[in-house]
């Protein structure tokens, strides 16, 4: 008996995933506990394991492909098992009927049991679609999965979804069935868009074509060009007060000459996935908020001693850290700050309940934000085994949707690379403000009229000015402050 | 009544849009006053291309002769024949219409129809039988009400406000093709592709005439080498053109009108008699007893109604097709936008229609064929544009037709060689506009145009050796 993998529901809010990696291929055996795909929402990245023992039979989602929560993505059984014993759904229930459907065709090209409906070209069994026609398939309530593709590989094309609409709703006529048999020619450039693309370097494989049958046309070309061009421009963060509708600058388009003049294209990153999700994030960030950022030099040598005396005593696993001193004090400085725990939404600022603490953690390429949920209540020892918790589940994707939802303030540090002290954080929307930390360092500093070394740390207070104006960042860096140089009261309040 | 989609108007862009709305499923009511087809079928493009038949007809049986076919007494014009033919065309493709909205099982109601608000129309009966079959024929006012309308009301000739232009004799193209006897001598004011047809139906027909344009050259919106071009072949058939000239005034004489010209340049004022005008000089939106002040459907300063490349109006239940949104007022334009519409509504992404990729024919003879830039507005993105000609005397099959005067030209971009646009003057430029029109929207290069190839002889070689001129490389001039 054949065991359907479904897409998982991760968090409260998930209603769409993608698998953006199939960690087994079809015919490789899985046990139960086995990675076989990595998911990723909006937020996060998920490694799905098996749920039962037997062989990949069959791949119904295409990486990079979204399906609802609950939506058959692959089936695991017995080696050669004939996927059309899978369940049917109880008649009357639509939408399962329709996923039954899939599987049972899926399960005839695999068995090459019959010829795919007007799919001479179908292989694979995998779910492709042309972005027109996933378009199409989201406005007209079509199940993809229930669509046979017509085109090379199986691939659904926009004809085929037009087809399936069609039929939902009227009687489809011999033209239109006559068009859902015509193959598409994905890939396929024009001339011009050729020569471009040969000219300013752009690999045609990473263009997606807007003419019919999915065809690369010459606008299609510099619009990718346009576009490396952008992400190439160095990012630039306003110090200063930012006018909120403020245009960004066109950047110049790449030219034979300018790219010949960078010694030609090394190699090309898709800007997709969570690069692209940050990009946006931060570039609509900076869009919305007026953000100006105070800095400000943190006594941290009480701090240090802190560590050294809880930390000499605990082994390894529950040691303290500056993070976890840092975010305690954060907490209790928003507690008395409240205006700071605070998202401005349409003519209302509204002041949140709970503290919790976003803590930015670096992934390989990217990063990503875990919640301390009510960190005010949390002791430092507690936070930072959270913390450490978090980031270290971040790094292996297992995080869930809920853990990385509901912050009402982020903390980001560079600490750890030993170099930067002062920075612009950009505010991670929809809060108020940020508050980046710098490196651990050794300053000279005047007490009492004498130099002395002390340990010391830069704060970076990133404040969306629509909602806080200067003074009470001075002010919340000053109260955040005093608690840095009296870590010990904090500490034993907190335990 | 209800239904999914109306549409006002059974022109060209009308009836297309009802056969692919009914295509896509969706319940169809076409709403027409006069006849199916609208003016292109029953008062423009068609009779008038029975004309022109009529017309080289007439021209080739009297050059017979140099083919060594000796017609000896010479062909006299039974103009009654011709019309009677005309209108056998007309009514022939009509019912070709009529058979297609039946089969796709379109409402046709005969009616004229005004809005009553964003959703909701009324329409009022009119005494004309259009012919719509066993569909609704009404006898009194109804109520129909839509999930969208469609507004494909066309356009109607513009009148020329000058004194005497009201004058009976005084004709737009409908009042052309209503003439019941050819004149004995005809003015026509404005030579753009109707004016240009007319004047030379006539004039081979035995009219004696003379063509008026206001601005610089005939056919003025296309390229400069086809307007020199087809002026020469109209001269050489006896039509006297006056450029740089626009009508002051007509005058009544009895038998003929005096025609009053103003020099567009310096202001100085000339006459010319004739015993009939023809103004085929511009048309305005056909909008009147619409309403479309009642949803408040947005309309240019001209009353052309305004749409998003989806042929979606400012009103969100309301779309426009067709001439009756200005710009090219070509059937195959209201064609295209009508399926665009449709498609759009479907939650399908059809292709917008581009200007720069509209193809269009004045059928005179020689033809004049043109699809995408001009020369001269190609060169105001890219000074550099390359062009490449080839005449039709040193095309094979063109000289052995006897049809040897014309030439085909292209222009493409300075990259990449990219076709911008292809310009012909010559007999069946128009058939061979389709490959022209195919290759821009291929997005092709000079290159693949040049390394086509085509049989020998026929007119089509001449597109290739002017893409080889372009390049710097004709073989056969």
């Amino acid at each position: 008996m054949a065991d359907i993998v479904v897409m998982p529901k991760l968090g409260l809010l998930m209603e769409t995933g993608v698998v953006s990696e199939w960690r087994v291929a079809e015919g490789d055996p899985v046990s139960v506990g086995d990675v076989i795909a990595e998911i990723t929402t909006e937020k996060i990245t998920y490694e799905l394991e098996a749920q039962a023992e037997g062989v990949l039979l069959k791949i119904l989602l295409l990486e990079e492909e979204e399906a609802a929560v609950g939506a058959p993505i692959a089936v695991i059984g017995r080696p050669g098992e004939d996927l059309a014993e899978v369940t049917p759904a109880p008649p009357g229930d639509e939408e399962p009927a329709l996923e039954a459907a899939a599987i049972a065709t899926t399960a005839a090209e695999a068995g090459g049991l019959a010829p795919a409906a007007g799919g001479p070209g179908a292989s694979g069994g995998r779910i492709v679609a042309s972005p027109a026609a996933k378009k199409l398939a989201a406005e007209s309530g079509v199940d993809l999965a229930a669509v046979v593709g017509t085109g090379p590989g199986g691939r659904i094309t926009l004809e085929d979804v037009s087809a399936a609409a069609s039929r939902m709703t009227a009687d489809v006529g011999a033209a239109e069935g006559a068009a859902a048999e015509r193959a598409n020619l994905p890939g396929l450039a024009t001339p011009v868009a050729k020569k471009m693309a040969a000219e300013l370097g752009v690999d045609l494989a990473g263009v997606t074509g807007s003419g019919v049958s999915g065809r690369i046309r010459a606008d299609d070309v510099a619009a990718v060009a346009q576009v490396s061009a952008t992400v190439t421009a160095a990012p630039t963060v306003a110090a200063a007060p930012t006018p909120a509708a403020a245009p960004l600058a066109a950047a110049a388009p790449l030219t034979a000459a300018t790219v010949e003049l960078r010694g030609g294209v090394a190699e090309q990153i898709p800007y997709t996935g969570m690069r692209r999700l940050i990009g946006e994030h931060m570039e609509a960030s900076r869009q919305l908020a007026p953000m100006v950022t105070y800095h400000a030099l943190a006594d941290m040598e009480d701090v240090r001693h802190l560590l050294t005396r809880v930390n000499v005593a605990r082994n390894e696993d529950n040691k303290i850290n500056i993070t976890g001193v840092v975010i305690k004090a954060t907490a209790l400085t928003l507690k008395a700050m409240p205006r700071f725990n605070a998202s401005l939404d349409g003519d209302v600022i509204k002041i949140w309940r709970s503290i919790n603490i976003g803590v930015a953690v670096a992934l390989a390429d990217g990063l990503i934000v875990p919640v301390i949920r009510e960190a005010d209540r949390k002791s430092i020892s507690e936070i930072t085994q959270e913390v450490r918790d978090l980031a270290g589940r971040a790094r292996e994707n297992k995080l869930l949707p809920d853990e990385v939802s509901g912050g009402t303030f982020t903390v980001t540090t560079l600490g750890p690379y030993r170099s930067v002290d002062f920075f612009n954080p950009i505010i991670n929307q929809p809060e108020a403000a940020i508050l980046g930390l710098g490196r651990m360092h050794d300053a000279v500093v005047a007490l009492d009229g004498v130099p002395q070394v002390r340990a010391a740390m830069g704060l970076s207070l990133t404040c969306d000015h629509r909602m806080l104006d200067g003074a009470p960042a001075a002010q919340f860096l000053r109260t955040l402050m005093d608690y840095l140089a009296d870590p010990f009261s904090i500490f034993s309040l907190a335990i | 009544m209800k239904t999914d989609l109306a549409i006002i108007g059974a022109g060209p862009g009308g009836y297309v849009a009802a056969l692919r709305a009914a295509q896509l499923g969706m319940e169809v009511t076409l709403i027409e006053c006069a006849h199916l087809g609208g003016v292109c079928l029953n008062r423009g493009c068609i009779p008038t291309k029975a004309m022109v038949q009529t017309a080289l007809i007439a021209h080739e049986v009297r050059t017979a002769g140099a083919f060594g076919v000796v017609v000896d007494t010479p062909p006299r014009i039974d103009y009654g024949s011709a019309l009677d033919r005309r209108d056998a065309v007309v009514k022939r493709l009509r019912n070709g219409v009529r058979g297609l909205l039946k089969h796709q099982k379109v409402r046709v109601l005969s009616g004229r129809a005004a809005f009553t608000g964003p959703q909701t129309l009324i329409i009022e009966p009119v005494s004309v039988d259009i012919g719509a079959g066993k569909s609704a024929a009404l006898g009194e006012a109804q109520t129909l009400e839509a999930g969208h309308i469609i507004v494909a009301t066309g356009a109607k000739p513009l009148t020329l406000s000058v004194p005497g232009a009201d004058h009976p004799r005084v004709l737009d193209s409908d009042g052309a093709l209503a003439l019941v006897e050819v004149p004995s001598s005809i003015l026509v004011v404005g030579a753009g592709p109707i004016g240009c047809e007319w004047s030379q139906i006539f004039a081979r027909l035995g009219a004696k005439v003379t063509l008026v344009e206001m601005l610089p050259s005939v056919l003025p919106r296309a390229d400069a080498d086809m307007s020199q071009e087809l002026a020469k072949a109209l001269q050489k058939e006896g039509i006297l053109i006056h450029t740089g000239m626009s009508l002051a005034g007509v005058v009544d004489l009895g038998s003929e009108l005096e025609v009053r010209l103003t020099e567009t340049s310096t202001g100085s004022a000339t006459t010319a008699r004739a015993e009939y005008v023809l103004i085929g000089a511009g048309r305005a939106p056909l909008t009147d007893g619409l309403g479309l002040e009642v949803p408040g459907v947005e309309v240019d300063s001209k009353g052309w109604i305004a749409t998003d490349e989806h042929q979606r109006t400012n009103v969100p239940s309301i779309l426009a097709i067709g001439d009756v949104t200005g710009g090219a007022l070509l059937a195959h334009v209201a064609y295209r936008q009508g399926i665009v519409a449709v498609e759009a509504l479907a939650g399908l992404s059809p292709e917008p229609v581009r200007d720069d990729r509209t193809p269009s024919v004045t059928y005179t003879d020689p033809e004049v064929a043109s699809v995408g830039l001009t020369e001269a507005q190609a060169r105001e993105s890219d000074p550099g544009a390359v062009t490449g000609s080839f005449v039709l005397s040193a095309n094979g099959r063109a000289v052995a037709q006897g049809a040897d005067q014309g030439l085909v030209k292209v222009v493409a971009d300075s990259r990449y060689g990219r076709l911008l646009g292809v310009h012909m003057v010559g007999a069946h430029m128009g058939e061979m506009l389709g490959e022209a029109a195919l290759a821009l929207e291929l997005e092709a290069t000079l290159d693949e145009l040049s390394s086509t190839i085509r049989s020998h002889p026929t007119l089509s070689e001449a597109l290739g050796e002017a893409c080889l001129a372009a390049q710097g490389r004709a073989l056969h001039i």
